[in-house]
């Protein structure tokens, strides 16, 4: 069962059997491949949006175009 | 002399001071590249100046005044007749400029690329400190010296039969740039200089300071080679986009600005890019002759690491190559409406569509060795399963890339097709698609030398598992926005959103591949190896992909060599200075095909009689009772 509360892994980092800090990031990379997959692709595609935008932008263009 | 080698396993090679293509054949080969090279400058000096074609002939006095040397002249194109081009002994001038100019070429290429990676192997060697890295880019200087002196020949014999075929265009053209045809041979003398001296104080400036200045040698070497490079590319470019000059062609002696013509830059930039592909490609090849013909296993691994090395760098630089492509296509557009229109609408648009097959060769001949070198590795089985899935992406992408807009169509074939675009093919003949394809290959290639490069690594490090998620999610996001820009705003905006989004493609696939291969550098550090690497433990089909690859590449660059002249069509110089000879017409597709095919075998041809060299300068024939020394004297 997850811990919930101020001793969760969720929020404090602490130390596992080998000595190494955990943190809660080093968790969910390490826990949670799906998740982070997803997160990663959200901000992969943000920032490939965003370079869309800006090079639409500069030859002013917008990044969706209903002709 | 042994050379240790770790990646080698327990094997020593042994080496000579003087093995390969040194020792007999560096003393021939040293012979007749300085006379052709002293004879080329001295014809270019002489040229340049007005010696052997007399540029003042053409030349308008401004105002009737003597002209107080070639700046103060007035450089108008003549009007010519077909009287006016010489024919010699039945020959064709223009198939003959054109095979000897493409011949040069390919010689220039290789010469000019092997210093610059030869350059930064060696900075390698000298930062990492391991020998082999030195030994190799020695290797590979040397193959490229006997091509040296082939380039010098073949360069005077194209400055002979442009002087002899085309003497009213040549002193137009050393009358605009008589400055720096003598800047040329000068710097040809300076290329020379640099060349011997890096070749030759190879084995005497090891070492601490020596090696720093041997460096410096190189990058003069690079200096020079380049920037010839750059002015004979002002001297081609000026005839596709001429500036510096009036509409009737008229110049009146600013030479930087016929030089610094529209189309220069784009050329230099593709020309640099090129050329160190096709550099690698050629020593690859060098090195799969050696691995076929070796008799010892020390030997084939040996070579077998070149050709791995070789195809690395045709790789790095195939990669970017096909956007410096694009960029040159893009400004010939914008040049000239016509010309670009000519280039990819009109007749020389089927040649593109051979363009892209032979690009899908490279592309396919670069991945297939790379996966066929995962046999070196024990642990390659790992990755062995996505292989097929890397083909079936790369061929997909490779059929999109040379699907053809329209077909040559008999009227019964067209009734049956309901007009001249097939129905579910028809769009993908149109540059989104080819441009999406072709970033798709790229990433794809990249990512096949992702799984070379771990095929024989364990990673180490804590967050191997986040790590292979996020190369996921970039991979996939990246990939999606390809197809973002490609269909949607492909095929649902206009023209102007087409081409726009051809650049947010382009950034797309490098900021994949820079940051992939940046975290998987951050992944493996301190990675365990799964055993020695089997350098030599290689299937011979792969060095076969080496010629393809070499071979391929000669092919191309004939074709695209010939498409870039062929689009001034009827013109010496676009829109100023017109053709007249009887050749002035555009060949047919099946003519201009053959005789690039013919330049291809006999550069092909050439290229292996270096290689051939190579083996017999290493080669001893025992004299025992021949010499007066052998008798126990």
């Amino acid at each position: 069962m997850p811990k919930f509360g101020l001793q969760s892994t969720i929020w404090w980092p602490r130390r596992n059997e080998s000595g190494y800090v955990q943190h809660w990031v080093d968790l969910l990379m390490m826990n949670n491949a799906p998740l982070l997959f997803v997160i990663t692709l959200v901000v992969c595609a943000l920032v490939f949006l965003g370079l869309d935008f800006a090079v639409m932008k500069l030859n002013g263009l917008s990044l969706f175009y209903h002709p | 002399m042994t050379r240790k080698n770790k990646n080698f396993g327990s094997q020593s090679i042994p080496l000579r001071p003087r093995d390969g293509i040194c020792g007999l054949y560096a003393s021939s080969s040293r012979l007749s590249y300085s006379l052709s090279v002293v004879v080329l400058a001295i014809l270019l000096l002489g040229v340049s100046t007005g010696v052997f074609v007399g540029a003042g002939d053409t030349v308008a006095e401004a105002s009737g005044s003597a002209a107080d040397g070639l700046a103060a002249a007035v450089i108008a194109p003549p009007e010519l007749t077909a009287a006016d081009y010489p024919t010699i002994a039945g020959v064709n001038g223009r198939v003959t400029v054109w095979l000897v100019a493409q011949l040069h070429l390919w010689f220039a290429a290789f010469v000019l690329a092997v210093p610059i990676f030869v350059f930064i192997i060696e900075a390698i060697g000298m930062r990492t400190r391991d020998k082999r890295y030195d030994e190799m880019a020695y290797e590979f200087i040397k193959i490229s010296i006997t091509a040296y002196s082939l380039t010098a020949i073949l360069g005077g014999l194209l400055l002979f039969s442009l002087i002899v075929f085309y003497p009213h265009l040549f002193q137009y053209l050393s009358g605009v740039f008589g400055e720096s045809m003598f800047y040329y041979a000068l710097l040809f003398f300076a290329e020379s200089a640099a060349l011997y001296l890096y070749y030759y104080g190879w084995q005497w400036l090891q070492g601490g300071f020596r090696k720093w200045v041997h460096l410096t040698l190189g990058l003069l070497l690079n200096a020079a080679g380049t920037t010839l490079m750059f002015l004979a590319n002002g001297w081609v470019t000026f005839m596709m986009s001429p500036a510096g000059v009036d509409p009737a062609g008229v110049f009146a002696g600013d030479t930087w600005a016929a030089m610094h013509n529209y189309l220069w830059n784009p050329i230099n930039l593709h020309r640099f890019i090129a050329n160190i592909a096709y550099g690698g490609s050629i020593v690859g090849a060098y090195a799969a002759f050696r691995f076929l013909s070796a008799t010892r296993p020390e030997e084939r691994a040996h070579y077998d690491w070149m050709g791995y090395n070789a195809n690395f760098i045709a790789i790095l630089a195939l990669l970017p190559l096909p956007f410096a492509g694009y960029y040159l296509a893009a400004e010939i557009y914008a040049y000239s409406q016509q010309m670009g229109i000519t280039l990819m609408g009109g007749i020389f648009a089927w040649l593109f569509i051979i363009q892209a097959v032979l690009i899908g060769t490279l592309f396919l001949s670069a991945n297939y060795y790379l996966w066929c070198g995962m046999g070196r590795s024990d642990g390659a089985q790992r990755y062995n399963k996505f292989i097929k899935y890397l083909a079936i992406v790369i061929i997909a992408s490779f059929l999109v890339w040379f699907t053809p807009h329209t077909l040559v169509l008999t009227n019964e074939e067209l009734k049956v097709l309901g007009g001249p675009y097939h129905k579910y093919l028809g769009p993908l003949g149109i540059m989104p698609a080819k441009n999406t394809a072709v970033n798709i290959m790229i990433l794809f290639t990249a990512l096949s030398f992702l799984f070379y490069r771990r095929s024989n690594r364990i990673a180490t490090v804590a967050w191997v598992k986040a790590g292979n998620t996020a190369q996921l999610a970039l991979y996939t996001a990246g990939i999606a926005n390809l197809l973002f820009l490609g269909v949607y705003h492909g095929y649902f905006t206009n023209t102007v959103y087409k081409v726009a989004a051809s650049i947010p493609q382009v950034m797309t696939t490098l900021i994949v591949i820079v940051v992939s291969l940046g975290l998987d550098s951050a992944m493996y550090r301190g990675a365990r190896e799964v055993a020695p690497l089997n350098w030599g433990r290689v299937p011979n089909r792969a060095q076969y992909a080496l010629f393809l690859l070499a071979v391929a590449f000669t092919w191309l660059m004939g074709l695209m060599g010939y498409i870039r002249s062929g689009i001034r069509q009827h013109w010496h110089v676009t829109d100023v200075f017109r053709d007249n000879s009887l050749d002035a017409y555009t060949p047919t597709l099946g003519y201009a095909a053959n005789v690039v095919s013919v330049g291809t075998i006999l550069f092909m041809a050439m290229v292996i009689f270096i290689f051939w060299l190579s083996q017999v300068s290493s080669r001893k024939t025992p004299t025992e009772g021949f010499g007066n020394q052998a008798e126990g004297r």
